[in-house]
């Protein structure tokens, strides 16, 4: 018998074509199991980072949901993830349309808060470091990081994972009821059941409210450099010249192992749905099935508990900066918004099931959903730089809705590798860089500074420069670092 | 045949493990013990704290990320990590090892999860390989 030929074909790589000023598709010629188009909001640079990654791939891998409508859409800071890309979005119509964990990720509504001051900053320069100090003392960082003095007991938990912040504000007077205003969703996803979270989870999480974790969760202390909109900062409290906070942390533990638990859950049963996924990773069930209904529920708890961890790590801020600072340092919440979730929205296709991982809502002046403060001017955006690149905020649109469910991206995504960028940079070299531009930074070693470098990052203003050409989010103020803790 | 090795994978935002050995249960020792090199590096537990764990799955991909998820729940609970293991059963979509921890000096990297992502176990002439992302 001839010896057989085993010829290697390559799995060919999607490519993307342009088909708008910031806009690049592959089409659903591209494969035979894609349902919709993939899409992505990027520039030339941004789409050529991409194609770099996997990341396009997993978009591809996404567009294959059952019952994704319209297209899978990566935003500009997109970057391979698992299953789903980090900064990929996709809307999947009810009720059976499938919902998936790790269209949400691991760590549930990790997410950013804003807070202001009426603090100018050149009248404080010389108190920063101490303000940054405390922050570090007052905010446990770091993995595994315990919070000491607000470990809860199961009781107290179920009521944070079920009320979410206004348990913490009604019954514990941690934060402010006005706080709850500028809240995404008021600081809490009503449809939370706690019962649906593990024991396992609640043992990662229980004594984790208030702290910050590692990787790229920080605490960032922060001047507004330059205003763009003047109506929208005045509508948000921004002003020149005056000191901000930002907080970028999540669900911790408890999050990560819901994602787990249900991830397991859905891998067994996923077959007995019918359904198969190009990825592991992106195990799902039908939404209106007892398992999808069942991790919807979890999520949400775990979601409320990353909105209480960022409320109380904000309480501790405001004491750290009225401490500091003087009573005029107090500290008002701009918006907290969530950045890995999945909600059930009205959009042109029907109710559907929007998941956002590595994404945020952007809705527009129109949203009933956003605070009524923002109704003439839309919900807040953030996203952050890396440790001493700028951070930004923005405002969404009410053409959101038709571009990308309503959708923006969370940050500059990252482009190297923690090792990578371990080796191109030299954290004790950029502390000393970081200092002389009178950035204060606290972080545990210099290693961690290395991997979180402005160089593993992609360019931040570019990316929000595609998002404001693109329409879905507008331009309001850009604000830069001046003391940064970093997890 | 495989002697039973690992490796790491960079990668943006997460790391990938490549595993070897001579046979299934030496994957799964393989595991706990590049689990825990990633996380402390050096850390040495002789004569460790000892506790058995039990996990399932519904197959040889899925019981590793079992293995390495409830390893995982441990360091984050109790501060240990884990790099001794003997594995007492693996058949049947369970396993059973008795695992030996000890709290390290330092943490060097925060592995919070382990995923399905590109998750892949194959036997071949020379043993069994893996390989498994872990969300860090």
């Amino acid at each position: 018998m001839e010896p057989q030929l085993e010829v290697h074909v390559p799995t060919p790589r999607p490519h993307l074509q342009r088909i708008g000023s910031r806009l690049y598709e592959v089409g659903t010629d591209f494969r035979p199991d894609m349902l919709v188009p993939a899409r992505v909001f990027a520039d030339e640079v941004l789409a050529e980072q991409m194609a770099r990654d996997r990341s396009l791939d997993q978009l591809v891998n996404v567009s294959t949901l059952r019952g994704i409508v319209r297209a899978a859409y990566g935003m500009p800071d997109m970057h391979e993830g698992y299953g789903f890309p980090v900064g990929g979005v996709a809307a999947t119509l009810l009720p059976d349309g499938v919902v998936s964990p790790g269209g949400i990720g691991f760590d549930i509504n990790c997410g950013v808060r804003l807070l202001t001051s009426a603090i100018e900053y050149a009248a404080v320069v010389d108190r920063i470091e101490a303000v940054v100090h405390e922050l570090s003392r007052s905010v446990p960082a770091g993995f595994g990081r315990a919070s000491k003095e607000l470990a809860f007991d199961r009781a107290q938990l179920d009521h944070l994972l079920n009320e979410g912040v206004p348990y913490l504000v009604t019954e514990l007077s941690i934060g402010l009821p006005e706080d709850l205003e500028r809240m995404e969703s008021g600081g809490r996803l009503p449809w939370a059941r706690s019962e649906q979270v593990t024991e396992r989870a609640k043992n990662r999480g229980h004594d984790q409210l208030g702290t910050l974790g590692g990787g790229n969760h920080f605490l960032e202390v922060q001047v507004v450099d330059e205003v763009y909109d003047r109506a929208a900062a005045k509508a948000l409290g921004i002003e020149e010249g005056r000191v901000t906070l930002l907080i970028h942390t999540g669900s911790r533990g408890l999050g990560h192992q819901v994602c787990t638990d249900w991830l397991k859950v859905m891998d067994v049963v996923m077959p007995h749905y019918g359904i198969e996924v190009p990825d592991r990773q992106l195990a799902c069930v039908p939404f209106s099935s007892r398992e999808g209904q069942g991790y919807f529920a979890a999520m949400a708890a775990a979601a409320n508990f990353g909105f209480g961890n960022r409320h109380v790590i904000a309480h501790r801020a405001r004491q750290v900066f009225t401490r500091i600072l003087g009573p005029r340092a107090e500290l008002h919440l701009v918006y907290d918004v969530a950045h890995n979730t999945a909600k059930v929205e009205e959009h042109d296709e029907g109710q559907v099931c929007v998941h956002r991982k590595g994404a945020t809502r952007a809705f527009g002046p129109s949203s009933p959903e956003i605070p009524k403060a923002y109704r003439a001017v839309g919900q807040p955006v953030f996203i952050p730089g890396s440790m001493g690149t700028a951070s930004h905020v923005l405002v969404g649109t009410d053409a959101a809705a038709a571009l990308s469910f309503g959708s923006c991206c969370h940050g500059a995504g990252r482009a190297l590798s923690r090792t990578a960028s371990k080796r191109q940079v030299h954290g004790a070299t950029l502390r000393k860089e970081l200092e002389a531009r009178g950035i204060v930074v606290r972080c545990a070693s210099n290693a961690e500074l290395a991997e979180e470098a402005p160089l593993a990052y992609k360019d931040v203003d570019r990316v929000v420069d595609v998002v404001h050409d693109a329409g879905i989010a507008r331009k309001v103020a850009r604000l830069v670092p001046v003391g940064v803790v970093k997890g | 045949m495989h002697e039973a090795a690992h490796h790491f994978d960079e990668h943006t935002g997460e790391v990938r493990v490549h595993l070897q050995a001579p046979d299934l249960p030496g994957l799964y020792r393989e595991a706990g013990r590049a689990l825990a090199e990633l996380m402390a590096p050096g850390a040495s537990c002789e004569g460790g704290e000892g506790a058995t764990i039990e996990v399932e799955g519904r197959d040889r991909e899925a019981l590793l990320v079992a293995l390495v998820d409830e390893l995982i729940y441990r360091v984050d609970t109790t501060g240990q990590v884990f790099p001794a293991l003997e594995i007492e059963a693996a058949d049947g979509g369970r396993l059973r090892a008795r695992i030996h921890g000890c709290v390290p000096r330092e943490f060097k990297t925060a592995v919070k999860a382990a995923t399905f992502h590109d998750l892949h176990v194959e036997e071949g002439a020379e043993g069994f390989s893996a390989r498994l992302v872990l969300d860090v």
